[in-house]
Formats: structure tokens, sequence, C-alpha cells
């Protein structure tokens, strides 16, 4: 009796943990469909929004402008995924310290201990090894280190595709802090522009905390080798540079960069890493549900019950 | 391929979550890996920053300039060349300016005029400090430190604040011409800079002399 209630408990576990949620990848596909219309109000529709404003207002829309993307993505996080969100407070704690950690690290360490604006721009494999090694990685770093240290452990955490919602919390607080360099750097932006640059930035930045998240996800519940996280961080990395070199050498040598440009390669990176992810899970959740279908009836319990006879692989494949 | 998709895909076929021990041990991993990306991302850096290029002007010694440095062009150079990485709007930069040298002109009375030239042609020029070293094979040289007023963006119609500059001026006499190699920067960005102002003097072998 015990024995079959343990087992029980065994799969409904894993139930939760192969969980699908198809309104997670409607949401996800609402929100870029909707970001691609904000930039395509304030570029089609409004051109000239802003166009009478400088100093501190120009400044402070911007960094409205800058909120909007993350903002959005949340919003569409919880009204899609309404039937089993994660808690919100969690989520936007993850998104929180994702910006304050970004603000606190991301600047000192690319600006202060690497220098990178010396050096990273003097020949290719100076630009692509660094926007790797240094940029990728420091970015994708902040993110693990959210959801690793914060997150992970908690109950709440209880589904593989939780890693992605995470990790893409903590993304957004990286774009969100990116945007507002971008904008303060500048003293303001032409919002037009501006908008794209920041759709830009939130959607990459989501991608690549997409992917790290499938790790983290994996890396929660099942029995990685212990190359598993760093190669998900490496992929991540690796990606995140690489999608910044592309957009820095495609502006190579001109005067104006080309965000239309940028924000193709934006959407379809973030279209088929999500895509990818989306179709790694699904294939993982199933995988996990076949395997414990197989393996629940033979279920070991730490009781002195005694436990029925483990079925054969032939039999545990019917 | 498959495998690798495969091990992503599904990494065990236990449906055993991790023990706490495994946890760490991937932990330990992936702060491992973490140290050895931006370890090597310094390397790249630092290859980057001590990179050198030739270049090869009539009449000079080889010289060496930072190898992601821009040539360009001035008036009355003989060579010009700047950083575009610089983090101010004042870019690190060096020049070469050679002329022959006049009757009986000894290296002490060309430094003295090229001090009274610069302070005519730069804002707020100052001496800061003035020392005899030596260059290529113990050839007698002068290296002259000073500091002055730029305003890089005026003429561009921007509106930046003027820059406080530094440079040294490093004046030798090769092939009875006189050489002056000048290095300048931002006074902020001065230490910064020092290992690419190293790459230019340390091609002329720059020694000090002692006392």
């Amino acid at each position: 009796m015990q024995a079959s209630y343990t087992a029980d408990n065994e799969l409904n576990r894993l139930e939760r943990v192969a969980h699908n949620r198809r309104g997670l990848w409607f949401a996800v596909i609402i929100a870029l469909a909707g970001l691609l219309a904000f930039v395509a109000v304030f570029n089609l529709v409004i051109p000239n929004f802003g166009a009478g404003l400088d100093g501190v207002p120009l400044i402070g829309l911007g960094l409205l402008f800058a909120l909007v993307p993350a903002v959005l993505w949340l919003l569409l996080f919880y009204r899609l995924d309404r039937l089993e969100p994660e808690p919100k407070q969690m989520v936007f704690n993850v998104f929180l310290l994702g910006i304050f950690v970004t603000a606190a690290l991301h600047a000192p360490i690319l600006d202060g201990v690497f220098a990178v604006n010396e050096w990273l721009y003097a020949n290719w494999w100076s630009q692509l090894l660094g926007n790797i090694l240094v940029i990728g990685f420091v970015e994708q770093i902040i993110v693990w280190g959210i959801v690793r240290y914060t997150v992970f452990s908690h109950p709440e955490f209880d589904e593989r595709v939780d890693g992605v919602i995470y990790a893409i919390a903590a993304g957004l607080g990286v774009a969100t802090v990116l945007n507002f360099q971008y904008v303060l750097s500048r003293g303001g932006v032409d919002l037009s522009i501006g908008s794209i640059r920041m759709v830009v930035t939130s959607m990459a930045q989501a991608s690549f905390a997409g992917v790290l998240g499938y790790f983290i996800g994996q890396a929660r519940f099942e029995r990685t080798p212990v190359y598993y996280m760093p190669l998900g961080l490496t992929v991540a990395a690796t990606i995140n540079g690489l999608f910044a070199f592309l957009l820095e050498r495609t502006s190579a040598g001109a005067l104006n960069s080309y965000p239309w440009t940028d924000l193709l390669l934006a959407a379809a990176v973030a279209a088929i890493s999500m895509a990818v992810v989306f179709w790694l899970i699904a294939r993982a959740n199933e995988e996990t549900l076949r395997l414990a279908q197989a393996q629940v009836p033979a279920y070991v319990p730490e009781s002195p019950v005694a436990a029925p006879a483990a079925p054969s692989a032939e039999e545990a494949n019917i | 391929m498959s495998a690798l998709l495969d091990a992503i895909r599904k990494p065990s076929v236990t449906n055993q979550p991790p023990t706490s021990r495994e946890i760490m041990r991937s932990d330990l991993a992936t702060v491992a890996l973490i140290i050895a990306a931006l370890l090597l991302g310094l390397a790249v850096r630092n290859t980057t920053l001590s990179a050198s290029k030739k270049v090869e002007l009539e009449g000079m010694p080889p010289l060496a300039i930072p190898a992601h440095w821009m040539p360009g062009t001035a008036d009355n150079l003989d060579f010009y060349a700047r950083s575009a990485g610089s983090p101010s709007i004042f870019d690190t930069e060096m020049a070469v300016y050679t002329r022959r040298l006049r009757n009986e002109e000894t290296l002490i009375s060309a430094r003295t005029a090229w001090g009274v030239r610069r302070s005519q042609d730069l804002e707020r020029y100052r001496e800061l400090s003035a020392e005899p070293v030596t260059v290529l094979d113990g050839q007698p040289a002068a290296l002259v430190t000073y500091a002055y007023v730029a305003d890089p963006t005026r003429l561009a119609g921007a509106g930046s604040p003027p820059v406080v500059v530094q440079g040294q001026d490093l004046l030798f006499i090769y092939e009875d011409q006189l050489v002056v190699v000048s290095v300048a920067a931002d006074v902020t960005a001065w230490d910064s800079a020092q290992k690419e102002i190293d790459i230019i003097f340390g091609s002329l072998r720059l020694q000090e002399v002692e006392q």
C-alpha cells in the first residue's frame, strides 16, 4: 500500500516536471509579435513621436521606452499562462534582480576590468572572441547566477519549463539595463530608431536566456553529466557573442547601423531559438513520461514492504 | 551529432533528480568554465593590446605602432596614427616629424627650439619634465613630457568641453635628421594608454640613462 502510494507520488512529480504549457508557448509568440507591433507603431504610425523633446524629458521618455519590451513580455506571460502561472512575485523578483545585478556588475566588469572599448574593435578576431568570451559570458553568467542561486532550489521551481521562464525574466532584466545605458549614454534617443534598438536587445537577451534556461531546467530535474550545465552556458554565451558580432560587423564601416536588418536578425534568432527550446522541452517531457510509465510500477520505496518485480525492458516498452 | 542532441535532449535515462552532491559538482564545473572563459577573454584582450604592426618610413628607423591603430594624414607630419578605441573624445595618437639638421645644430639646441615651437602651437602648453634617454643602439635622445589643452570637437561643431592632453616627445638625431616621435592622450586616459605607448617607444629601444 505504502509502495503504491509512493509510486503515485513519484508519478505525480514526474508528470509535474514534464508538464507542457501550451499557453506559455503561445505567450512567447504573442510577445514577439507585440514587440514587432511596438516598433511598427513608433516607426510607421507615429514616427515623429517625441520629436519636439529635448534634455530631461527626452531621456525620461527614452527610459520609459526601455522598460516597454520587458513589461510587455512579463504581462503576456501572465495573461496567457494564467492557468498555471509561476508566482507573480517570484518572476518579478527575478526580473528586478536581473536589473540590479546587471547594473552593479555589467559596466564595471566590461569597462573597468576588461576595458572592452579599447581593444574589442581592433580586428575581426578580437571582436569575435571578445564578444563571446567576455560580453557573452558575462551576460549569461548574470542570468545563470540569478536563477541558480535564487529560485533553482525553490519548491515552485517544479517544472522543466520553469528554467526557461525564470531565465527569460532574468534576461529581460539584463536587456532593460542595456537599454537604460543606451538611452543615458546618448542623453536620450530618437524614439523611432531607439524603439528598434530596444526591441532588438530585449528579443536577443530573452532568446539567449531561454536557451540557457532550458539547460538549467534539465539540470534541476535530471541527473546530468558534469559537463551539461557548462555546455549550456557555453552555448548561450556563444549565441550571445555571435549575435553581437554579426550586428557589429553588418554596421561596420557605415555611419549608421541598419536597424531594420538588426530587427529582422533578432526576430529570426528569437523565433528559431525559442522554437528549438520548446521542441527540445516537448521531446524531453515525452521521454520523461514514457520512462515514468515504464519505471513507476517497478518503483522500489525505502520501506520493508516487498517491491513488485521489475518489468523487463521489452515489457516496459509495450 | 545525433548523440550530442540526444544528450542535450535527455541527459539521463533514470528520471531521477540530481543529488545535492551532483548539483554541487555541476556548480563547480560551471564556475571552472566561467573562470577559464574570462581568463581566455583577458588573454585575448592582452594579446590585442600588445599586438603591433611595423611602419617603414624613409630616413627613419623601423617603428611599431599598436596593431589596432589607424594611420591617417596630418599637415607637416611624416606619419600620423590614432587609436579608434580611445575612451575620450581625444583619441590617443602618435605622430612622427622629421627635418634636416641646421648648421651646427645639436640635440640640445634642437630640443630647445622644438620646445619653443610647441609652446606657440599648443594652447596652454606646459612642460612637465625632460630627461635624457637613449634610443636604438645607445643613441642620445631627449624625452619631454608636457600637457596642453585641446578642443577636438570644436571644428565639428559639437559642444563637448576641451580636454587636457598629456604628451611625450622623443627627440633624437638619425642620419643628419632631427626625428621627433610624439605620443599624446587625454590626461585621464594616459595610464591606460601606457601599454600602447610602450609599443611605440619600445620599437625604438628607448632606455633611461642612469644618472
